[in-house]
C-alpha cells in the first residue's frame, strides 16, 4: 500500500510546485496601474503640450514616435526617434526610465495618446504629448 | 493507511496555501504591455470616417457607435450614437457593452483623445469589437458634412472621393447637391501646324 501511495505524493507535490512557478512566470504584466486607476489617472491630467508648454519644459527628452522615414524628412531639433513598433525595446525603456522630463511627439494624435497611457500605465511618470 | 491520511492533508494543506496566495498585481488586466502595442499598431483596430459614411448609409445593423464627449457637451452626435460620458464608463454592468459579441462599438469623441483613452482601456481588458474612429467628430464635421473641394490639379480619385463625400452629405444632411463637378483633365498644348511652304519653283 505505502509503497503506490508515495509516488503519488511526489507527481502531486511536483506539480503543485510546476503550477505555482508557471503562475509565478506567465502573462506576467508590467502594468503598475488596474484599468480603473488608469481611469481616474486620465480624468485628471493634462499631458497635452503646445508650443509654449514645450518650451517652458526644463532639460526635457523628444522623443519622436514616427517611423523612421518621416524622422528623416524633418523633425524637431534634439529630439530622438524611437518609432512606436520599438517603444518597448530595452534602450527604449532605459531612455524613457529617466526623471528629466518626456515628450511624445508625433503627427498622429491618436498613436501619442496611446503611448502615454501605455508608458503612464507601466509607471513611468512626467510623461507629456505634443503633436507636431 | 496512516500515510494515505498524510498525504490527503499535504494535499488539503497545499490547496489552502494556494488558494490564499496573491493572485496576479492587476486582475483586471488580460493584455500585457506587449500585446496592447501589438494592438495599437494594428490599423483594423480604426475606422476611418469615410469608412464609418459607408457602413452607416448600407444599412450595417451591426455598428454601435459610442460618443465619449462629457454629458454637457453631447451635441449634434452622429446617428443613433449613445453617449457614455468619458468619467461614467464604469458603471454596473459596462462589461455588457463593451465586450461585444456580435455588435462592433466605434468610439468617438470631439478630436481622439477621450476616444483613445476608453479604447486602451477597454482593449487591455480584453474585451472585443471595439474599435476607434479616426480623427473623431472634427474629421467627420470637415470631410463628410463639410467636404472641401480639391483643388483643380489634384487627381481624379481625389475628385471621385470629394464626389462620394459629397453623396453621403446629402445621406446625412438632406443638403441638396451640388452641381455634378466635371472632372476635365487639362488638353495638352498643341504645337503650332506647320504652314505649307508656299512659293519657290515646283
Amino acid at each position: 500500500m505505502k509503497s503506490s501511495i508515495r509516488p503519488l505524493g511526489i507527481i502531486i507535490l511536483s506539480l503543485f510546485g510546476f503550477l505555482l512557478i508557471v503562475s509565478f512566470y506567465a502573462d506576467k504584466s508590467q502594468f503598475e496601474l488596474t484599468a480603473k486607476e488608469m481611469h481616474g489617472k486620465v480624468l485628471h491630467s493634462g499631458y497635452r503640450l503646445d508650443s509654449t508648454g514645450l518650451s517652458q519644459l526644463v532639460d526635457p527628452i523628444l522623443i519622436d514616435i514616427r517611423n523612421e522615414r518621416s524622422f528623416l524628412v524633418d523633425h524637431l531639433d534634439h529630439s530622438v526617434n524611437v518609432p512606436l513598433s520599438q517603444l518597448l525595446n530595452d534602450e527604449s525603456l532605459e531612455l524613457i526610465g529617466q526623471s528629466r522630463p518626456k515628450v511624445i511627439i508625433s503627427d498622429e494624435r491618436i498613436h501619442a495618446n496611446e503611448s502615454w497611457m501605455l508608458l503612464t500605465q507601466m509607471g513611468y511618470d512626467s510623461i507629456f504629448v505634443y503633436r507636431l | 493507511m496512516k500515510s494515505r491520511e498524510l498525504l490527503t492533508v499535504i494535499v488539503l494543506a497545499l490547496g489552502i496555501t494556494g488558494a490564499m496566495l496573491p493572485g496576479r498585481k492587476n486582475d483586471s488586466i488580460a493584455l500585457n504591455e506587449r500585446e496592447m502595442l501589438q494592438e495599437m499598431l494594428l490599423e483594423t483596430n480604426y475606422v476611418s470616417v469615410d469608412e464609418l459614411a459607408h457602413l452607416l448609409i448600407s444599412g450595417d445593423p451591426s455598428i454601435q457607435l459610442i460618443d465619449v464627449r462629457p454629458a454637457s457637451e453631447f451635441k449634434d452626435p452622429l446617428p443613433r450614437a449613445i453617449n457614455i460620458p468619458i468619467d461614467s464608463i464604469f458603471t454596473e454592468n459596462y462589461a455588457y457593452l463593451f465586450d461585444q459579441f456580435i455588435k462592433k462599438n466605434v468610439i468617438y469623441g470631439l478630436d481622439d483623445e477621450l476616444a483613445t483613452q476608453v479604447w486602451m482601456i477597454m482593449k487591455q481588458q480584453g474585451f472585443k469589437n471595439n474599435y476607434l474612429l479616426k480623427g473623431g467628430l472634427n474629421e467627420w464635421n470637415d470631410l463628410i458634412l463639410d467636404p472641401p473641394l480639391p483643388p483643380q490639379t489634384a487627381s481624379k480619385d481625389e475628385f471621385d472621393l470629394y464626389e462620394k463625400r459629397m453623396a453621403s452629405r446629402q445621406f446625412f444632411t438632406g443638403a441638396k447637391s451640388l452641381p455634378k463637378i466635371e472632372f476635365t483633365p487639362i488638353a495638352p498644348i498643341q504645337g503650332r501646324k506647320k504652314k505649307k511652304v508656299q512659293g519657290g519653283c515646283s
